[in-house]
């Protein structure tokens, strides 16, 4: 004999749900909002420091320009020991 | 269950923000999510964790949900993630107390239940979901197969074997379960 497995299932998930607790639904999704608020918060520190890095780098890029120069520069002589 | 025609305005209206609408919503949906959880977890209070953290998921992200006939398949997969996480955690070793569920429910029922809480345990949790979405919300392997976000086929391919597992084990548990719940007549 087959087995009616719908039946079986519908049988056993037949039971009582546990009272519907809005407030705790609501408790939850007030954790995610601040959560994703933290999460955008810190996103938006990322993309600051991101731009911050790129500020550093352009700048780098035009002081680099400089740095031949200082290194054709002669090197200051020993200063005297002090005896 | 497959269906939510019936639920329709009442999701257009919780879309469009309507308080009332999306408490009705949710009292709508809570038994069902309840119901798919304790099928994967096999625990009420996991199963009551799970079908929370999915109602506070539907809450929060109703408003974005392209069209209200989607709204089944939404509901389902929140349900779902949310059981395997949850069963990912920390799994149910634990046998479940049929009594625990529905102190109201006549003694044979509950064994009955035990019994068939007993065989889902036995496959793992990704199948005791296909089991759940195909047999008690009445949903086909395409629409199971875009909850759990795999090929149709191996929705079918996981079906097939946990019918089999299933049949079998209820079928050597045949003295514990009356004939008439579980067996066809014909």
């Amino acid at each position: 004999m087959p087995v009616d497995l719908r039946g079986a299932l519908r049988t056993a998930l037949d039971v009582d749900a546990p009272p519907l607790q809005l407030e705790r639904i609501g408790e939850r999704v007030a954790r995610r909002v601040r959560s994703l608020q933290r999460r955008r918060s810190r996103s938006m520190l990322s993309v600051a420091a991101l731009v911050a890095l790129i500020a550093v780098f352009a700048g780098g890029q035009e002081t680099a320009v400089f740095y031949p120069a200082i290194a054709a520069a002669p090197a200051p002589a020993p200063s005297p020991l002090a005896t | 269950m497959g269906s939510w025609e019936s639920h329709q305005p009442t999701i257009d209206a919780a879309r469009a923000g309507e308080g009332a609408a999306l408490e009705a919503l949710i009292s709508a949906i809570w038994p069902h999510a309840f119901r798919i959880a304790l099928s994967i977890l096999r625990h009420p209070m996991a199963a009551e964790d799970a079908a929370q953290e999915a109602c506070a998921r539907v809450v929060a992200a109703i408003g974005g949900l392209r069209s209200s006939a989607a709204f089944g398949v939404w509901f389902y997969r929140l349900v779902v993630r949310e059981s395997m996480r949850i069963e990912r955690r920390a799994p149910a070793h634990e046998v479940l107390d049929p009594n625990a569920l529905a102190s109201a429910t006549p003694l044979t029922d509950a064994l009955v239940r035990a019994d068939i809480f007993r065989a889902l345990g036995v496959l793992p949790a990704r199948q005791r979901a296909v089991v759940a979405l195909h047999y008690y919300a009445d949903l086909n392997s395409r629409e199971i197969a875009e909850i759990l976000g795999t090929p149709e086929g191996t929705v079918r391919y996981h079906l097939s074997l946990a019918r089999r597992r299933l049949e079998s084990l209820l079928s050597a548990h045949r003295p514990a379960v009356p004939a008439e719940v579980l067996f066809d007549a014909g």
